[in-house]
């Protein structure tokens, strides 16, 4: 009897770490980035090749122009976990300081216009991470984040509205302003960012 | 204006000089190159083909642009000669616009334009009402933003704002741990920035941030905290308001030499015109 009740507890036990080890292994809700390839020094023959740039991209949000959040994704392994309610005021907060910074500025470009014909704003910004935004004439602001000594953001973020453009404009189903659920688009973005870390912005296309 | 695109556009084709057999073209790879309204691009040449070509204005050479299919675009132009050293030949604006610095609770405590604003038909009063709407938003903006970079950056990094770019000019923040912000409106100029780099090894930010941690620590604290007249928040913003009864017994900034110092300071900055 003594033998049953050990069992039983076992058997207790066994179902409750089952049913943890089930919850761990649901599918996560987003697809988990590869590890960021190793750095290549000892390997004998690649001691004499130049190290590929530092490239530390954080996080890519997307706003678009009333404000609200439509694509937020991290892209490196060093970026920050931010909840949906916190990118939600972040996009939000960047939204308006975006054209407060136009505004408090002593001077203002002809007709508040940039050279892309898109309303003035913040640009870049340096400091604990530099962060660079890119805003479309249509309003749309791409924004990107990466770690300080990360070169070539400019040219990625060009890229990113690329390829906006060619995955989540061009899909049929896709409303605009609305949050981005293309796979394609992600996936895109996803590559690129591979690419980018592993041969430089040299090899963007 | 002109001058911000084509030093942008110079600044890039250095490198790519190289890949060029022919000095009259210049391979621009990228989004970068745009025609403003009416002005003309520049390339610049090998000094050694052009010394009887040389322009003072930049915009009045020609150019053509050719976009591929690449992005690769090709620049014809004429001559203007690769300016030895990049003082001289760039444009001799103001690159300072302002400098505002606040304290922990958002009140002005100084406050300086370099730049007069272009439009003449605000009053001077209306002008002053502007500076302290300006002000605030920009005592606003800082804050906000320094939340936001909070928000945005990894735990190994310590959160802190330099430089807030945007297409018109460029602001330059310091804090301090007790809360005085020093905030320096630039132009956009790359070339300032390259000029701008003290220890010559890093970019402009180093050397921005360095001298406004020169004027706090050297400047400020000297002439304004230690003066003896100073009581800590109770500082009468000098800029129009001189109809205030209110701030008679007030430490006034224009007692001390803190204004001439700052002047003399910054004017010896090599990115200061």
């Amino acid at each position: 009897m003594r033998v049953d009740r050990t069992k039983q507890i076992m058997g207790y036990l066994e179902r409750r770490y089952y049913y943890m080890l089930v919850t761990i292994q649901v599918t996560p809700r987003r697809r988990r980035l590869p590890p960021p390839t190793p750095q290549q020094t000892s390997h004998p023959t690649n001691r004499n090749k130049r190290q590929p740039h530092i490239m530390g991209f954080l996080h890519l949000f997307i706003v678009n122009k009333s404000g609200g959040l439509i694509l937020h994704r991290p892209l490196g392994p060093s970026a920050p976990s931010i909840g949906t309610n916190e990118w939600l005021r972040i996009g939000s907060t960047f939204h308006s300081l975006h054209a407060i910074a136009a505004e408090a500025g002593p001077v203002r470009l002809p007709g508040n216009k940039n050279s892309y014909g898109a309303d003035d704003g913040i640009e870049d910004i340096q400091g604990g991470i530099l962060l660079k935004c890119l805003q479309t004439r249509t309003g749309i602001k791409f924004v990107l984040t990466a770690e300080p000594g990360t070169t070539d953001l400019e040219v990625v973020l060009r890229e990113i509205y690329v390829l906006y453009s060619d995955c989540a404009l061009k899909d049929p189903f896709y409303e605009l302003e609305m949050p981005i659920r293309c796979e394609l688009f992600t996936n895109a973005v996803e590559n690129l960012i591979e690419r980018v870390n592993s041969e430089g912005a040299g090899k963007v296309r | 204006m002109p001058g911000c695109h084509i030093t942008v556009m110079l600044l890039e084709l250095e490198s790519l000089w190289n890949l060029t057999g022919t000095s009259h073209w210049i391979f621009q790879v990228g989004w970068q190159v745009r025609r403003r309204v009416g002005s003309c691009f520049v390339s610049s040449q090998r000094s050694s083909e052009l010394d009887e070509e040389t322009t003072d204005n930049i915009s009045s050479s020609s150019a053509l642009i050719f976009p591929t299919l690449a992005g690769v675009q090709f620049v014809r132009a004429t001559s203007h000669p690769l300016p030895q050293s990049h003082k001289q030949s760039f444009t001799t604006k103001m690159t300072v616009h302002a400098l505002h610095i606040f304290d922990r609770k958002g009140k002005t405590l100084f406050t300086k334009r370099y730049s007069q604003p272009g439009s003449n038909q605000t009053t001077p009063a209306q002008d002053a009402e502007q500076l302290a709407e300006q002000r605030k938003l920009i005592f606003g903006m800082l804050f906000s933003l320094r939340e936001l970079m909070g928000a945005l950056t990894p735990e190994g990094e310590i959160p802190a704002l330099h430089s807030v770019k945007t297409g018109a000019c460029t602001l330059h923040c310091y804090e301090t741990i007790s809360g005085i912000r020093i905030a320096l409106y630039t132009n956009n100029n790359p070339t300032m920035n390259a000029i701008g780099s003290r220890a010559g090894v890093e970019n402009a930010r180093t050397s921005f941030q360095a001298a406004l941690k020169h004027i706090y620590s050297e400047i400020w604290v000297e002439c304004v905290v230690r003066s003896p007249l100073y009581r800590p928040g109770d500082i009468r913003v000098n800029e129009g308001e001189s109809n205030n009864d209110g701030d008679i017994g007030r430490f006034d900034i224009r007692s001390t030499n803190f204004e001439q110092k700052l002047d003399a300071f910054l004017q010896s900055m090599p990115w200061f015109r």
